[in-house]
């Protein structure tokens, strides 16, 4: 199956507006930037080649699919790859999450109208929020993520991830009880 | 927050304190260099071949790993022969046009000869 100039064209501009929340995504849940563009490159490729000549409708489905399936992928890689760097070596650390960085990305131009104070306990809500998500466990993350940063409904989540609409449901109550729980326990009011 | 923030959360509550959180979540945007990267690999992956050889290598590789390690063991395995072979000089009377008939015709085709091939 090959895609017209059109197709490509199209599909151009659809990773453009997806890309940037992708990566985000992709960072939420490995906190590793490279992986996180390691991965969003991964699945624009799938999609680029696999999919391309797919009814454009389809591609934002697709997309997460892939995207979640590789970012399900390295996960179990990277899971393997620890055990055996710990294995041999009396230094791995591999374990350890890594930390947010702060300069990883830059507080949106609207927010340079606020006073200081206020840019940096926002910049610190904004840095405990993606650890709680960092502590919730990956398919907890992963409904939550789709549901509501992604912004799909229940069944289109369900289809992503591959599970009932139920699942779905109990995945994003208890992703959200338990950030809600860890931003108390934290101090943080929204 | 004022709906219920460390106690139970009903549905509303729920969807209210999610919307919330993805809200300041949003504030922030991707780094320029991120953006670079992107921009970059979108432009990667919509080419039509570019680059795309050494993707499927290394996608058919990760997929087919056992075969790839042992391809890449015999790779190596051949390598290593055809190094030593070359350093300790062994065989080099495998390229005399005169030994190789003589072998082909003492063990090769007497062997025929006892089976009745020929």
């Amino acid at each position: 199956m090959s895609a017209s100039t059109e197709d490509v064209q199209s599909l151009g501009e659809f990773l453009a507006a997806v890309e940037q929340r992708a990566w985000r995504q992709a960072w939420l849940a490995l906190r590793d930037r490279e992986a996180a563009l390691d991965v969003v490159q991964d699945a624009m490729f799938k999609l680029s080649h696999h999919y391309a000549a797919k009814p454009a409708q389809e591609w934002p489905l697709l997309f997460q699919r892939i995207l979640q399936n590789t970012i399900r992928d390295y996960q179990r890689r990277n899971k393997v790859r620890s055990f055996w760097v710990s294995l041999f070596s009396a230094f791995g650390s591999a374990d350890a999450p890594d930390e947010a960085d702060p300069l990883e990305y830059l507080v949106d131009d609207s927010a340079f109208g606020r006073d200081a104070e206020s840019q940096v306990s926002s910049q610190q809500r904004m840095a405990l929020i993606e650890q709680g998500l960092a502590l919730l466990p990956a398919r907890q993350r992963e409904a939550f993520l789709l549901r509501y940063w992604e912004e799909m409904d229940v069944a289109e989540t369900a289809q992503v991830m591959g599970c009932s609409e139920g699942s779905v449901k109990t995945h994003c109550s208890r992703a959200c009880h338990a950030l809600a729980k860890w931003l108390s326990d934290q101090g943080v009011t929204l | 927050m004022n709906h219920q923030q460390g106690g139970r959360l009903d549905e509303v509550a729920q969807e209210a304190f999610a919307r919330e959180l993805v809200g300041t979540l949003q504030q922030a945007q991707a780094g320029a260099d991120v953006r670079r990267s992107l921009a970059r690999a979108r432009h990667q992956a919509l080419q039509p071949h570019g680059g795309s050889i050494r993707q499927e290598v290394l996608s058919w590789a990760q997929q087919h790993r056992a075969v790839a390690m042992v391809f890449s063991f015999l790779l190596l395995l051949s390598l290593a022969f055809g190094v030593w072979r070359t350093q300790a000089g062994v065989f080099n009377d495998s390229s005399d046009p005169q030994l190789i008939a003589q072998v082909v015709d003492e063990v090769l085709l007497d062997s025929f000869e006892d089976d009745g091939a020929l």
